[in-house]
């Protein structure tokens, strides 16, 4: 876990000292891409290898279904709060 | 976009169900860990690569508001999910995995499937993979209603897949704490899942 830690570390000193160009950035995006579409692959391999996962796949995706809309709910609830309390005149402003 | 993640996962299942055998999964994990720190060293470079945008936003006025907008958004979060997990009967601590992925799937989902269990990482997936896609038809809805509160669903992709939306519905100002707010998360969702893994 620490690796990760210091992997989005090292890439903000990368990126606030500009120590890599527009088209390596560039590149990198594309690169991350492909990484994504690696980690989908084997996270779905991994549910395709396991038969007891794959009986439950129907149910857990009602139940994530259910969890996301909560979760987004619960998100939209605290930040109309936040917003109410702290920033009354938000649609006025101009930046 | 969306639906070319959903083909890579099918396409997954379908080859772990006809090519992979458990006693794989541990490759599976190595694999699944090394494309993981490549994607999140690319992610900081981006954070990092933005220091302007962050520099406008740095003002009194901004700040306070800046920094409260991540923070409701992580006990909206928690509520929601504690909430369901509640009904749903999944443990308190599953509800607090999947209420701290924050929307940020791809690492998430890894980290958990890899470190604790592959049950509850295809939730965290699904559930966030679900926050994401329906951002992009809230986001325009909630503008309408608030410019500010359509940063609300999004959670940590607020400062890059779903930016460019936030911007055309909620305009620059929206944007600009939709950014931070999504890098405060995205720097978060590392520490917490570090805390909670392990």
């Amino acid at each position: 876990m620490e690796k990760v830690i210091g992997a989005i570390l090292i890439g903000i000193f990368l990126g606030w000292f500009n120590l890599c160009s527009y088209r390596l950035r560039a590149v990198l995006n594309k690169f991350s891409l492909l990484c994504l579409v690696i980690m989908l692959l084997c996270l779905g391999a991994k549910i395709g290898c396991n038969p007891q996962l794959l009986d439950k796949l129907s149910l857990l995706g009602r139940q994530s279904l259910f969890l996301g809309f909560s979760i987004i709910l619960g998100s939209l609830a605290a930040l109309w709060l936040t917003i109410k309390f702290l920033d009354k005149n938000f649609e006025e402003e101009e930046l | 976009m969306v639906a070319g993640l959903f083909l890579a996962i099918m396409l997954g299942i379908m080859g772990g169900y006809y090519f992979i055998d458990l006693s794989q999964v541990e490759l599976l994990d190595t694999i699944l860990m090394h494309a993981l720190y490549c994607m999140i060293l690319i992610a900081g470079i981006e954070i990092g690569s933005n220091r302007q945008l962050l520099k406008k936003i740095c003002t009194p006025q901004n700040l306070l508001l800046a920094l409260a907008l991540p923070v409701a958004n992580i006990l909206g979060s928690l509520v929601g999910a504690w909430g369901s997990g509640w009904a749903l009967g999944l443990s308190f601590y599953d509800s607090t995995l999947l209420a701290l992925s924050l929307g940020w799937y791809s690492l998430a989902s890894v980290l958990v499937s890899t470190s604790y269990s592959t049950e509850v990482g295809t939730l965290v997936f699904l559930s966030n993979m679900l926050r994401e896609v329906s951002s992009f038809v809230l986001i325009p809805l909630l503008a309408k209603w608030h410019k500010l509160l359509c940063i609300a669903p999004g959670g940590a992709a607020t400062m890059d897949s779903l930016l460019p939306l936030v911007i055309r519905s909620g305009g620059m100002h929206t944007g600009m704490f939709s950014f931070v707010q999504g890098l405060v998360l995205s720097l978060l969702v590392p520490v917490f899942l570090s805390l909670l893994l392990g």
